[in-house]
């Protein structure tokens, strides 16, 4: 019987407190790991969720909350760009294209964002794919497209009806069911915020806070919302052209000329020539006619995650101390141990282990202990990511994709075997003092 | 006359902390396959002399020669590997580990002694066989051989620790008041059990007791407090 299996042995006599040690262990290696994939996993979210565009550009605001609303759909825009000034940029020789961007509007808690199909044709995530549709295909005046997890969610399909809510709630007491839309298509799910919102075209969002034609309509006036008119005259236009919106595809010169809604929220600006980016930054920033803010958004991204990295450093010190506490358990448990086993290692000594087996067998059996609760607590880890991972995809968005442990983890799984064996050095030595002392008398 | 197994000239041991030797023999000697009884009460320096002989503890002064070597010399590795080897040694009671089955209890001091395997393979038996056969001789049905040690009456754990410190015949069985926990029957059966093994294999007995009346079981008796001149002292004051 090697010492190794006589330290088991050892340990499986004492069931209850080795087992309530491996657990305390297991939960805090559970926890360190399981911090560091949801950041890890988080992280790759983030800089998944919007790519090849160039510039995303707002009114004034600060830069992370331009990319919170106009990225996330978290937040609201704090201004309007009007469709004029929105128009002179699309106009700009430097642009290759821009999508606009229209919040504030919800279908049962997910955003909606009202643009045109410029969307679906240049909007990219992850490594510069597009938005590619599940069933069905962009909408036209009238109709809707909705993501994945939208329409996973609300059980809902291409020809079915959507009603639109006014504000961002979940609950929503003001529904613009005047304006039922007809989901026209259902995106692929891409794992970033785009599964969670609905589609609209602008001219449709415009009509539901009555923008068209329905200046006497008591309610466009009541609710106040973001989309303010940039000018009155363009009402007229929108009347005249929306009487006819049952035959809006035999008017769609008119439809291009009028502008769709008076103001926007934030527009995507994809560029001739990429280095042109920091300049065009500043052009937009300096923009006298209304005051806007241009970012980029891979760096405003990093400096989103650098605000976010201090809780996650945070959260990884909680679970260090956490893996301390779990540790100080196992200590505590074996120094207990040692006093009522000093018979246990009277015995060994007496046929012939020397003090040194004593601590080595001390060793064994923390480090035993600290192996179960990694184990453990990897199949914890796996057992909580295949249990959560659909729900902390609807919560939060963050796609946890389970694969092998990452180096970052076998790190700190390291660290933590390191751990047990350092703080297994106290009672291993404790044992070692006592076996010098003790001898063969049994003090019990 | 036997070789001699233990040699003792001008013993003399001082615990750490004190001022007053609590051992201190002038002479001592037994020879081997020579049965003794070790008597002495409780402060008469009868564990000290035992951890010493054990060598557990070092020899502070003095000469302690075990088998023709000297104690003294060894370091502490080579005194753990002397007392695996060539001593079988026996408490008072909770000599098992409960953990273990009877015969991993038994199988243990093999694992500890590349000795006692070496002997035994000289024998021709495995360390299985002669287990069994020890646990036998000793009463030990074979029920209970895969049995925790736990679970054993003390009579019956005893005899399991004679079978521990006997197999492989060790030259020397050291046995601290073995019997004392035991009624006066099955001491006496252990003690006839003790005796014939260690008579099989030429083994030296060292038996500890403060009865006086398991003197006539063996061929001497040695008072401690005869000898140790430290606990003769404290008597007197």
């Amino acid at each position: 019987m090697s010492l190794f299996k006589l330290a088991l042995a050892s340990l499986l006599s004492r069931k209850s407190n080795a087992l309530l040690t491996i657990f305390a262990i297991a939960i805090s290696v559970t926890l360190l790991l399981g911090v560091e994939r949801v950041s890890q996993e988080t992280r790759s979210g983030f800089a998944n969720t919007i790519s090849g565009t160039d510039l995303i550009v707002g009114a004034r605001s600060g830069s992370v909350n331009l990319l919170l609303y106009s990225v996330f759909h978290i937040g609201n825009p704090t201004n309007n760009i009007s469709w004029q000034t929105y128009q002179h940029w699309d106009q700009n020789r430097h642009i290759a294209w821009t999508v606009p961007i229209a919040l504030g509007d919800s279908v049962r808690g997910f955003p909606v964002v009202g643009t045109d199909s410029r969307y679906f044709e240049h909007f990219r995530y992850g490594r510069q794919q597009p938005l590619v549709f599940d069933s069905g295909q962009p909408f036209n005046i009238g109709e809707a497209v909705i993501g994945a997890e939208v329409a996973r969610r609300l059980n809902l399909n291409i020809g079915d009806d959507l009603v639109v809510a006014h504000g961002t709630g979940s609950v929503s007491f003001h529904e613009h069911d005047d304006h039922p839309l007809v989901i026209s298509g259902v995106l692929e799910r891409t794992g970033t915020p785009v599964d969670q919102a609905v589609y609209i075209h602008l001219r449709d969002l415009d009509m539901m806070h009555g923008g068209h034609a329905h200046d006497d309509d008591a309610h466009s006036h009541a609710h106040g919302h973001d989309h303010e008119h940039a000018g009155d005259s363009a009402d007229a236009h929108h009347h005249s052209e929306h009487e006819h919106n049952g035959a809006h595809e035999e008017h769609n010169a008119e439809q291009q000329a009028a502008p769709p809604i008076p103001g926007i929220s934030a527009f995507l600006v994809g560029l001739q020539s990429r280095p042109r980016a920091i300049f065009l930054q500043r052009e937009f920033n300096t923009y006298r006619d209304e005051p806007l803010t241009a970012i980029m958004p891979g760096t405003t991204l990093q400096e989103l995650w650098r605000t976010l990295s201090g809780f996650e450093r945070a959260l990884t010190v909680v679970s260090a101390f956490v893996l301390l506490t779990g540790l100080i358990g196992m200590l505590t448990t074996l120094l207990a141990s040692l006093r009522e086993r000093r018979r246990e290692m009277a015995v060994l000594r007496s046929i012939g282990a020397g003090p040194r087996r004593i601590f080595a067998l001390l060793i064994s059996e923390a480090v035993a202990l600290t192996l179960a609760g990694m184990v453990l607590g990897v199949a914890l880890l796996y057992g909580l990511m295949l249990a959560l991972a659909p729900w902390i995809q609807q919560a939060f968005g963050i796609v946890i994709s389970i694969g092998g442990l990452t180096t970052a983890e076998l790190v700190r799984l390291a660290i933590v075997l390191i751990a047990g064996f350092l703080i297994s050095l106290i009672p291993a030595w404790r044992a070692y003092r006592n076996s010098l002392t003790d001898g063969l008398s049994m003090r019990v | 006359m036997a070789d001699l197994c233990i040699s003792v000239r001008n013993l003399a041991y001082t615990w750490r902390g004190q001022v007053k030797p609590t051992l201190d023999i002038d002479t001592l000697t037994i020879h081997s396959g020579e049965r003794v009884v070790l008597r002495g009460p409780s402060g008469s320096g009868k564990s000290t002399l035992l951890s010493l002989l054990a060598g557990v503890h070092d020899v502070q002064s003095g000469e302690l020669e075990v088998l023709g070597q000297s104690l003294k010399t060894m370091s502490q590795h080579q005194r753990d590997r002397y007392r695996a080897d060539h001593m079988g040694y026996i408490f008072q009671q909770f000599n098992l580990l409960p953990f273990l089955t009877v015969q991993q209890n038994v199988l243990l001091a093999v694992e500890f002694s590349n000795a006692r395997r070496q002997r035994l393979q000289q024998a021709g038996v495995s360390a299985a066989q002669e287990c069994k056969r020890l646990l036998t001789s000793l009463g030990i049905s074979s029920e209970l051989w895969h049995n925790p040690a736990s679970e054993l009456s003390v009579g019956q754990q005893q005899r399991v620790a004679a079978a521990r410190a006997l197999i492989g015949a060790p030259e020397i069985l050291i046995a601290d008041e073995p019997t004392s926990a035991l009624d006066a029957d099955a001491r006496d059966s252990f003690l006839a059990l003790l005796k014939s093994e260690c008579a099989r294999h030429q083994i030296t007995l060292i038996f500890v007791t403060h009865d006086g009346s398991l003197a006539s079981h063996f061929d001497r008796v040695i008072e401690l407090n005869a000898i140790n001149r430290a606990a003769a002292q404290e008597v007197q004051v």
